[in-house]
């Protein structure tokens, strides 16, 4: 224990030095106002400005680099509340209640409660780094291709249960993103699906331009023309209107210590990540929701618990990189990257042969997410006004902002093409009333999904049980079946209602 | 209630459609082994299940036992084509003429789905929005795309 | 000569301009006469930005200009395992504005992949300068009681298809199919998209054996997680002196992925070797033969004609590997 005490000691001399803070601060910022462009992920953030820290010390590149990371990912549930233009996949969770409140005039107390939650998933996420990294890094190796692919089919059962409106609705739509996933290369056999002759599609859809294109088109299409004005007078943007409520409060607690378990967990395996966290704790608070017909119309402890999760996984998604060499997405293996280029090889002996550097960085976490809260909480009342600015000069922007979003992932017309077609298929799913938000994790999940599925069978000699037999997988499974019991009862309990309904007004 | 249930049809079939296209892609490929499943396996399935779905979402409200109205348009096409062609613009010009006249065209088109604002707002919007665009991205970003090209 | 170009510089570095992000004014694209570079050189980089090649191509864009002053853009062109990047600067005006820096290798292995490929390297490529060379190991789980690799063959022999071995990358799947064609055993393959992703299963022992790239290879042995039983290159690289290759057991294999810089074929002599230089200057430097170190290859110094001859070389190995692999052409 004292050596943990000199290490975290260790770590505030680092995090702590002038040159640090201010790395930290540019770090935090640069990635808020990059997070806040749709389109602008933390990816392309930290993609545009890693050249930056070749002249750097090595502890300052990757406090700054972190900063820009999580800070993208604060600032990019700002753009789902406000406009419904998700810049990531997990913040695809965080339209879902984030955008109906912005419509009811709550957009403030959304953004609001998304720093409070962002930062106790940091800072909780960042002290179980501290104390159980070594176990956690464990965790990764008990992981092999059945237990993943049992994760996953939990998570999409879970995930179908996000739909406002029918669970099956649900289903179709993870399905579709299975579909969806498989465009491209298959990488057991090198052949190409679904890509109709278009070789572009090689390595699969691009997901940036999937998520602005279901979500962000229609959303301006459906309003060009119909709104002049907006939910928000300029005058009426006080604190007292970004407080939540003493009832918000009351809901959001329990999902946001509920997301950061949750969050935790999924951060420190590889490969999964955020998203998985954010839609796993939507799922989990819609379970426990006394009145789950609230969802889907602006509920709190649906924007609170995901991104709790989604930031605490952000912090613990370090473990296995750090300490595995094992990046656990790509933003991770950019992290990487730039370690190697300051020629420090990842692993266990970066904490003993770095303690500085990874004590450091740890510190600097802590420092990180009190200068977001700091710096967020002035701004929400100048991202509220954004909602002020009269549509017909807004929208444009959008637009704009979109298009170079989606082109400037890879710098690829085709991307464009892909933006039309999901514009074009958002806009059917409107009209059929089919969510988006699970058609964006069955893509993602879809390929891993498929790839652990082969996998699988082929170590285990081609059998179904191993699913069963294999303790972790088995646990995931038996979870899976119970939430999908609970609502196909919960479906016939309400056709049975509505029926009896139905009869008492027939008498 | 008449109104969801002319929907859920379309859904449903909608869905169907989804799944008869994943099995159609999926018979040009293997389907391995039990050891060693093919390409064609997980499409074919995935398939499968997605034509069940289609059908229990289009079957699920029937026994609601309400008036059969399929009562059913198509919203209003002008925003969804102007917008459209605003992306596509932007798609054909940006490597050919550069962010600047590509923004431009882009949002002139785009303005022009609002029926509301008068010329000369449409204008402005579509020079305002490129210049911001340009100054964000190209100098504060420094993306790699250059504000004005000739390569037509 | 540097004193006559009037391009800007590109203000890279400090702090400040992290904040203000003063940036490149690239100058208007279009050809001008007088001395090569009087623009800015793009170089392509096929893969996405901040991925490890990513990294290597911004390391030489970097030294270059810090070297030289002349300003370097890097432009991401993802897409198709290469043959997007590949084909734009092939179509590129030959001026030595446009150069690819990628894996000659895996750019040989596309013209087998597909069977209308976009285009032959051979003939519309032209080679600038080496970088490094880079082999693919064969390792195990540190756990696994295979030892050497003739406890390997031995046991691959006996278990037919019950042995399972994983690869990733194309260049892993091709290593694994001419070793097992040499030994012919037969075991079953499970592909991964990339060496870390398959490091789990290989410590866990779920794969028997497994083909990797030399970053993973190298930083998980050091870990002390896996072991490395041979390289894939024709003789002992200097990355792993200890590591035999599968020579040394009298296979003929001799797969050694090399990057390299290109422009298009139609690019003058006197563009070419100005570019050469530049290159040459930089690869010269304790600091870039460590950085390729630590990219987990050994620095490769070669003229235009080397990279040229390499690239014959490599399109011909790739299709007697790619046919011995069995991989689809799409």
């Amino acid at each position: 224990m004292s050596d943990f005490a000199s290490n975290l000691a260790l770590g505030f001399s680092v995090a702590f030095s002038w040159q640090a803070m201010w790395y930290c601060f540019v770090g935090v910022s640069l990635g808020t106002f990059i997070g806040v462009l749709p389109g602008i992920g933390a990816l392309a953030a930290i993609a545009l400005l890693l050249p930056l820290t070749f002249g750097m010390e090595p502890a300052h590149a990757l406090i700054m680099l972190a900063g820009i990371y999580y800070g993208s990912n604060y600032g990019g549930s700002t753009a789902s509340i406000l406009l419904n233009l998700p810049g990531t996949p997990s913040s695809a969770v965080t339209c879902i209640e984030g955008y109906p409140m912005s419509q009811q005039g709550r957009a403030g107390v959304a953004l609001f409660m998304t720093a409070i939650a962002s930062f106790i998933g940091s800072i909780c996420g960042m002290l179980i780094m501290a104390i159980f990294s070594p176990p956690i890094a464990a965790l990764a190796f008990s992981f092999s291709a059945p237990e993943f692919f049992s994760l996953m089919v939990l998570g999409m059962v879970a995930a179908s249960t996000l739909a406002s409106g029918s669970p099956l609705k649900g289903l179709a739509m993870i399905g579709l993103g299975l579909i969806l996933g498989m465009v491209g290369r298959d990488l057991y056999s090198g052949l190409l699906r679904f890509s109709y002759g278009v070789d572009q599609l090689y390595e699969g859809l691009p997901l940036v331009a999937v998520a602005l294109g279901i979500f962000g088109l229609p959303e301006v299409i459906k309003n060009a023309g119909q709104i002049t004005g907006r939910t928000v007078e300029a005058r009426s943007i006080s604190f007292a209107s970004m407080w939540p409520t003493r009832d918000d409060w009351r809901r959001s607690w329990g999902a946001m210590f509920r997301g950061t378990g949750l969050g935790s967990f999924f951060g420190a395996l590889p490969g999964t990540g955020g998203l998985l966290a954010s839609f796993m704790s939507y799922a989990t608070e819609r379970r426990v929701a006394k009145d789950p017909s609230r969802f889907g119309k602006g509920a709190i402890e649906g924007i609170a618990g995901p991104e709790a999760a989604n930031n605490a996984a952000v912090q613990t998604a370090f473990i296995p990189t750090l300490t595995l060499g094992i990046p656990g997405d790509i933003v991770m293996a950019i992290m990487l990257g730039a370690l190697t280029i300051h020629g420090i090889q990842p692993g266990v002996s970066v904490i003993n042969n770095h303690p500085d550097l990874f004590w450091g960085l740890l510190v600097s976490f802590l420092l990180g997410n009190f200068l977001l809260l700091i710096l967020n909480i002035p701004l929400i009342g100048l991202w509220v006004r954004i909602l002020a600015i009269p549509y017909w000069v807004l929208y444009p922007f959008i637009i704009a902002f979109i298009c170079i979003g989606v082109y400037s992932v890879s710098n690829s017309v085709v991307d464009l093409y892909v933006l039309m077609f999901f514009g074009v298929l958002g806009i059917v799913m409107n009209i059929l009333r089919f969510e988006p938000a699970p058609l964006v994790l069955g893509l993602i999940l879809g390929p891993m999904l498929e790839e652990n599925l082969r996998r699988s069978l082929t170590l285990y000699r081609g059998s179904y049980t191993v699913f069963l037999t294999r303790p972790i997988s088995a646990l995931f499974i038996g979870i899976a079946v119970l939430i999908l019991a609970w609502t196909i009862y919960g479906m016939f309990r309400a056709r049975a209602r509505r029926r009896a309904a139905l009869a008492a007004g027939e008498e | 209630m008449s109104r969801i249930k002319a929907v859920d049809i379309l859904a449903g079939g909608f869905v169907v459609l989804i799944g008869v296209l994943a099995i159609v892609e999926s018979t040009s490929f293997d389907m391995g082994t039990s050891r060693r499943i093919g390409p064609g396996y997980f499409p074919f399935y995935v398939g499968m299940l997605m034509v069940l779905l289609g059908i229990a979402i289009a079957v699920e409200n029937l026994w609601a036992r309400t008036s059969s109205d399929f009562g059913w348009s198509l919203p209003p096409m002008r925003s969804p084509l102007l917008i459209l062609a605003a992306v596509a613009a932007f798609a054909v010009m940006i490597e050919r003429f550069g962010m600047f006249p590509s923004i431009f065209a882009a949002v002139f088109l785009g303005s022009l789905a609002d029926t509301n604002t008068a010329i000369w707002q449409k204008l402005a919007i579509s020079v305002a929005v490129p210049v911001v665009c340009v100054v964000i991205f190209k100098y504060g970003l420094s993306l790699n795309v250059d504000v004005i090209r000739w390569r037509p | 000569m540097k004193d006559l170009l009037t391009t800007t510089r590109r203000q890279l570095l400090s702090l400040v301009g992290a904040a203000a992000m003063t940036a490149a004014v690239s100058a208007p694209a279009l050809a001008q006469t007088g001395d090569y570079p009087n623009r800015p050189i793009t170089f392509i980089c096929a893969f996405p930005a901040g991925s490890g090649a990513d990294t290597l191509v911004r390391y030489f864009a970097n030294a270059i200009q810090e070297a030289t002053g002349h300003t370097i853009i890097v432009d991401n062109k993802p897409g198709a395992a290469g043959t997007i990047s590949a084909e734009y600067v092939a179509r590129s005006d030959p001026d030595g504005y446009t150069v690819y820096v990628h894996s000659g290798f895996s750019t040989a292995v596309n013209y087998s992949l597909w069977n209308n490929p976009a285009i032959d390297p051979r003939t519309d490529l032209r080679g600038v300068a080496g970088i490094n060379e880079q082999p693919f190991f064969i390792v195990v789980g540190v756990d696994s009681t295979i030892q050497s690799i003739e406890e390997l063959n031995a046991y691959l022999l006996a278990e037919g298809e019950n042995a399972t071995y994983g690869t990733s990358a194309t260049s892993g799947r091709l290593l694994a199919a001419q070793y097992l064609s040499e030994l012919g055993a037969t075991p079953t393959e499970v592909p991964y998209r990339t060496g870390i992703e398959m490091v789990p299963d290989v410590v866990n022992l779920a794969v028997d054996f497994a083909v990797t790239d030399p970053v993973t290879a190298m930083v998980q042995a050091r870990e002390g997680r896996l072991r490395v039983l041979a390289t894939g290159s024709g003789s002992r690289m200097d990355i792993a002196p200890d590591v035999p290759s599968l020579t040394e057991y009298g296979m003929t294999v001799d797969q050694v992925g090399v990057w390299a810089a290109w422009v298009p074929a139609g690019t003058p002599d006197d563009v070419v070797a100005t570019l050469a230089e530049m290159f040459g200057t930089v690869m010269q430097e304790q600091e870039t033969q460590d950085f390729l170190r630590t990219m987990g290859g050994v620095p490769w110094i070669a003229t235009p004609e080397e990279v040229d001859q390499r690239m014959r070389e490599n399109v011909e190995q790739g299709a007697f590997l790619v046919d011995l692999a069995q991989l689809p052409r799409n």
